[in-house]
């Protein structure tokens, strides 16, 4: 049986080989792809959740004025719905930039027990080609914890 | 989380119907997104001198193999003349130098053009106007990016003003990155994807493509939301190669557009396919365009 990640309101199966980290800053599990060569960007998934009194559509919406707000060359390039094992969640495609490179993330949101969760996969605008299926099957793994 | 504002978000009516359930307003969201770039814009005589001057440059070693020197491949006598424009034009942009040869930035950019792995045009047409992207992908994973008004400047643009000039603003970015700078200048954005195929008289699409002013009505068999909405296609081809066209139908999605029979059969595909066709595309993938699950 594979081992599930418990995060937040959350479970999930993490992809082969990445390490759990420490969380850092409040988030509730942070994860590391194996690390790649030539000091490349380290691809990563952060879940984290708090506490969010509105309806889906709303919880879109504040996630995406975060974005603008918060990343530097953002663009957002798509959004759709998250059908995974919760209700009617979103997922989020969109790319910023941080420390000179350009990140490419897809962020699964939705709301759950009266909290709001997103998982935010990154990586380099060169990696995601080989990570999109990864991306995919760990979302697809998420359950709800009892 | 104090912030959150009371009110619920605006809804978009027609998504929402079609789902069942409360779908939020994304029309609007990828128009304000706007094309960046610090590149110099470079008048098309400039940018020919670039194309002449940038192939004819010769990286060497020298004899202790430790400092890269450069050929310039400056212009001869003959050539300079009717230049004298085009080569100020890249000296005020730090690329040439008043002789009429590169600097070391106009060296380093013009490097994909010597080492080609590969070259396209992306061209965009909104209300009748037309521009052009041009891009060359260089063997050393970097890439030169020629790009006129993007898709943000042309939904921007008075359709009174004067059409393309064929100025471009020049850009030298890694490889990998391409496929974002062609997503940011096409204007790539969100809206709520649901499968759709019409297919529209050549004549009717070709009119409707071109014109600066659209008939109120849409024709039999369109919808009216993306009959209604602003019409940027684009094409892309590699040098040498086949083109494929697409349709930035704003919050009516993304299309791919295909001619057959007379006919322009246009079939809608998520925006983050469209992004996924370009990466493919300059690396040499084929990509296929169908709807995967989210």
């Amino acid at each position: 049986m594979t081992d599930r990640l418990t995060a937040g309101p959350l479970s999930l199966v993490p992809p082969a080989g990445w390490k759990i980290a420490r969380p850092g800053g409040g988030a509730d599990a942070v994860l590391f792809a194996p690390k790649p060569p030539g000091g490349s960007f380290q691809p990563n998934l952060v879940v984290n959740s708090e506490v969010f009194n509105g309806s889906q559509a709303k919880l879109s919406t504040v996630t995406l004025a975060g974005h603008q707000v918060m990343l530097t060359e953002y663009h957002l390039i798509d959004v759709d719905v998250w059908s995974a094992p919760i209700s009617d969640g979103r997922r989020f495609e969109y790319m910023h930039r941080m420390g000179g490179g350009l990140l490419h993330c897809v962020q699964y949101s939705t709301v759950v027990n009266g909290c709001s969760v997103h998982m935010t996969f990154s990586a380099a605008e060169g990696q995601l080609a080989g990570l999109d299926a990864t991306f995919l099957d760990c979302a697809d793994s998420v359950e709800v914890v009892a | 989380m104090s912030k959150i504002p009371d009110r619920e978000p605006r809804l978009d009516e027609e998504a929402t119907v079609d789902a069942g359930q409360p779908r939020e307003e994304l029309s609007g969201l990828a128009i304000r997104q706007p094309y960046r770039s610090a590149g110099p814009w470079l008048s098309p005589a400039a940018q020919r001198l670039i194309g002449l001057l940038g192939p004819r440059a010769v990286a060497d070693f020298s004899p202790d193999d430790n400092l890269l020197v450069g050929t310039r491949g400056g212009l001869g006598v003959f050539e300079r003349r009717g230049q004298r424009e085009a080569i100020k034009e890249l000296e005020d942009a730090e690329l040439g130098t008043p002789e009429g040869s590169l600097a070391s930035a106009g060296f380093v950019c013009t490097a994909p053009l010597r080492h080609s792995a590969s070259a396209w045009r992306i061209t965009g047409q909104l209300r009748g106007r037309a521009s052009l992207l041009q891009l060359w992908i260089g063997s050393d994973a970097d890439a030169l990016v020629l790009a006129g008004p993007s898709a943000h400047e042309q939904f921007q643009t008075d359709p009174d003003l004067p059409g393309f000039s064929g100025h471009a603003q020049l850009d030298y970015v890694s490889a990998e990155e391409a496929a974002a700078v062609v997503t940011t200048w096409l204007g790539i954005g969100p809206s709520w994807f649901r499968p759709l195929k019409v297919s529209i008289g050549r004549d009717v699409y070709d009119a409707r493509t071109g014109a600066a002013e659209v008939d109120a009505t849409a024709p039999p068999g369109v919808p009216a939301t993306l009959w209604d909405n602003p019409w940027m296609v684009w094409q892309i081809e590699q040098s040498g190669g086949p083109s494929s066209t697409f349709l930035n139908a704003a919050a009516a999605g993304h299309f791919q557009v295909i001619a057959a029979d007379g006919q322009a059969v246009l079939e809608r595909i998520p925006a983050r396919n469209v992004y996924r066709h370009l990466v493919g595309s300059f690396a040499g993938n084929s990509v296929d365009l169908e709807v995967p699950s989210a």
